[in-house]
């Protein structure tokens, strides 16, 4: 499929077609530096599954356990106690409490409501992680609580690379093939990306169906109006999948619906209206089948009020003060990048104002691109929407909610945020250096990654752990 | 052949080199004041109370050991430590005492070792130094903040200055090929080949990414 924008001569300085632009976009459009980049991310995964002990991502022992009550199916005050229990011990196995600086309890607690500072028991309300969790739970079929863990880590990593698939895909139907391995390349190298690829948390399947979403919308921009319907309705779905597994995915469905009508905006108005009925009667199906068959009907009450209650009001704009945006955005950068532990583990300052100017330079190179543009280039658009609505209502959220700013929710658009980026960032090199600037902005990522490693996440569980993952 | 040997492979395996071996350097700096050209010493006598404060940043504090220097070859008295907990101003705890004759230094340090303190990571401590009578002993001082985590203080007054002192902990601080390559009395972790050749192959992957970049810019000329 031919890119929907083209890749312009960002870093060449010659005008598309011409043979230096020929040989470059071979070497970049070649498999060698896609298969270099998931090679890099698959050996990132297995190093830092092995530096990092369990149960160190955000609410992994709830998601965890409530995925086990699943795959055994049943719900009993006694099922629960027991899979809390064992999840417990194998805390204490693996130095859990250490890490927060705590001695380990003696005796030990036996149920989550027990360590209330740092554990809640979750619901089931938005089930869809806990289904698939579920389902390799019982494809595993181990009873040793610690290879379930490792299991579920492993669905983690294997959605992780989808993820990197889907996105790459979209990416590269949207800008071309150069942006798109830039942008893999960044993606692969992203130190929180990684923490989040090997936790047990469903923010790994809104990832997932954040970049299924961002192919299809790829797709429903480049077919011709028969198929536009399936990559409408799979899109939906995805987003739909988002929604009903933790509430930071439900901004995906706005994403879809704002997206999917600025690709349409240009198509007659029968195609569009009957496009709009399918995806609202698919919509409804599925929310009435999960609703029948599942029954989920008295989760359905709660989840509305536990969706409402993310938008109850406790700080209003007049608090907004220049400090107060400043703080919050870098925070919110900040936890996008590298803050291991569930916000325990900064990384050294130096760090933290290298990914700050990575992300304000790229981005702002990105704005100033897309306003330099003609108006109809597609791709930019659609990557600042996804990008944009995504990021806009979560920090908002966040924001209006009094509540910290977690920068890698965003990570469910992950792929357009990191094509804006590649792009802004090229863009910002002067004309002289701009064929250095892909090599330059690899090297840099690459070198937060390695000092991450070195700066973080070994002192962090190597060293005060002891090794636990050994 | 020729092109695994270019320039910039080599560049990258010799960068792959330096940072394996950071690995087997430890993974912190534990408090001290070491190598600086201004010093000057102070005798220990009954008259002055020697009080360094600095902040641990890591458990198991177990020694502090300080530079002395003999002023003539009359040795006499005692040398009492005194180590407080000082995170809390107004509710210093002291942690532990220690006492020496002045006259046991044979070098030009002199060790305070004690039970480790397990939790002492983030916490600020004050180790005072004092004499009975006049040891015959000096305390070696640097001139200037040279420890910037702390203050010598004598007889209750903060001076521009800083003993040279050293700490450290049970169990020492590591590097990080030692824990991966775990004690000595231990053999080393099953997993331990199967990370350092995914290490290998991570830098190879990232080198040969970087090389496909760099391939492009040479192909847009």
């Amino acid at each position: 499929m031919r890119p929907v924008a083209g890749d312009s001569s960002l870093y060449t300085g010659v005008l598309d077609g011409s043979p230096a632009r020929t040989v470059e976009a071979k070497v970049i459009a070649g498999y060698g530096a896609t298969t270099a980049a998931l090679v890099v991310f698959v050996c990132r995964v297995l190093i830092a599954s092995a530096v990092v002990p369990p149960w160190q991502g955000p609410d992994e022992p709830t998601h965890f356990a409530l995925a086990n009550l699943v795959a055994q199916g049943t719900f009993t005050q006694q099922a629960t106690a027991d899979i809390e229990r064992a999840t417990l011990q194998s805390m204490s196995r693996h130095g859990w409490w250490r890490f927060y600086q705590e001695p380990t309890p003696d005796p030990l607690p036996y149920a989550f409501s027990q360590v209330p500072e740092h554990l809640a028991s979750g619901t089931l309300d938005q089930p869809a992680y806990y289904i698939l969790a579920a389902a390799v739970l019982r494809t595993v079929g181990d009873s040793d609580i610690d290879r379930q863990y490792f299991a579920l880590r492993l669905l983690s990593i294997t959605l992780a690379l989808l993820t990197l698939l889907f996105g790459w895909l979209g990416t590269r139907a949207f800008f071309g093939s150069r942006t798109a391995t830039g942008a893999l390349a960044l993606v692969s190298l992203h130190p929180q990306f990684l923490l989040s690829a090997i936790s047990v948390n469903p923010d790994v399947l809104i990832d997932l169906c954040g970049a299924f979403v961002w192919w299809q919308t790829s797709r429903l921009a480049g077919l011709q109006p028969r198929g536009r319907v399936m990559a409408i309705v799979l899109a939906g779905s995805a987003s739909l999948v988002a929604a009903f597994s933790k509430r930071n995915g439900l901004p995906l469905a706005l994403v879809w619906l704002v997206a999917t009508t600025l690709v349409l905006r240009t198509t007659d108005r029968r195609l569009r209206l009957r496009i709009a009925v399918a995806a609202i009667v698919v919509a409804l199906g599925c929310v009435a089948a999960a609703y029948v068959i599942g029954g989920y009907s008295e989760s359905f009450g709660r989840l509305w009020t536990y969706w409402g209650s993310a938008v109850v009001a406790r700080r209003s704009l007049a608090d907004l003060t220049p400090s107060t945006l400043l703080f919050f955005v870098k925070a919110a950068i900040d936890t996008a990048w590298l803050y291991a532990g569930w916000l325990r583990f900064p990384p050294p300052a130096m760090w933290a104002w290298v990914a700050r100017t990575l992300t304000i330079v790229g981005l702002g190179g990105a704005a100033w691109l897309a306003l330099r543009r003609k108006s109809n280039d597609v791709a930019f658009l659609l990557a600042w929407t996804f990008v944009a609505v995504y990021a806009c209502t979560l920090l908002g959220i966040a924001f209006i909610s009094a509540a910290a700013p977690q920068g890698r929710y965003v990570f469910a658009v992950m792929f357009p945020f990191a094509a804006l980026l590649w792009r802004g960032l090229l863009y910002s090199f002067r004309p002289v250096l701009k064929a250095y600037a892909p090599v330059a902005i690899v090297g840099i990522v690459a070198a937060l990654d390695t000092c991450g490693f070195v700066f973080v996440l070994l002192p962090a569980y190597v060293y005060h752990g002891a090794a636990a993952a050994f | 052949m020729g092109r695994a040997l270019s320039p910039s492979w080599v560049g990258w395996s010799a960068l792959g080199i330096v940072l394996a071996y950071s690995l087997t350097l430890p993974f912190v700096t534990l408090p001290g004041n070491g190598a600086r050209l201004r010093r000057f010493q102070t005798e220990i006598t009954r008259d002055h109370v020697f009080d360094q404060t600095f902040v641990m940043n890591q458990d198991g504090l177990n020694s502090i050991e300080f530079s002395v220097a003999p002023l003539d070859d009359t040795r006499s008295g005692d040398i009492r430590f005194r180590l407080s907990d000082v995170t809390d101003k107004n509710n210093p705890r002291l942690m532990r005492t220690g006492e020496v004759r002045a006259g046991a230094p044979t070098g030009d340090t002199l060790r305070f070792a004690f039970e480790p303190i397990t939790n002492s990571s983030s916490h600020t401590y004050a180790f005072e130094v004092a004499a009975t009578e006049r040891s015959g002993l000096a305390l070696v001082a640097t001139k200037g903040d040279a420890y910037a985590a702390g203050t010598l203080w004598v007889n209750e007054r903060p001076r521009w200055a800083d003993l040279v002192f050293q700490t450290s902990t049970s169990p020492p601080v590591g590097s990080p090929w030692a824990t991966f390559s775990g004690a000595d009395d231990q053999a080393a972790p099953k997993r331990l080949p199967a990370i350092l050749g995914l290490l290998g192959l991570n830098w190879l992957a990232v080198g040969i990414l970087l090389q496909r970049f760099v391939a492009a810019r040479r192909g847009s000329r």
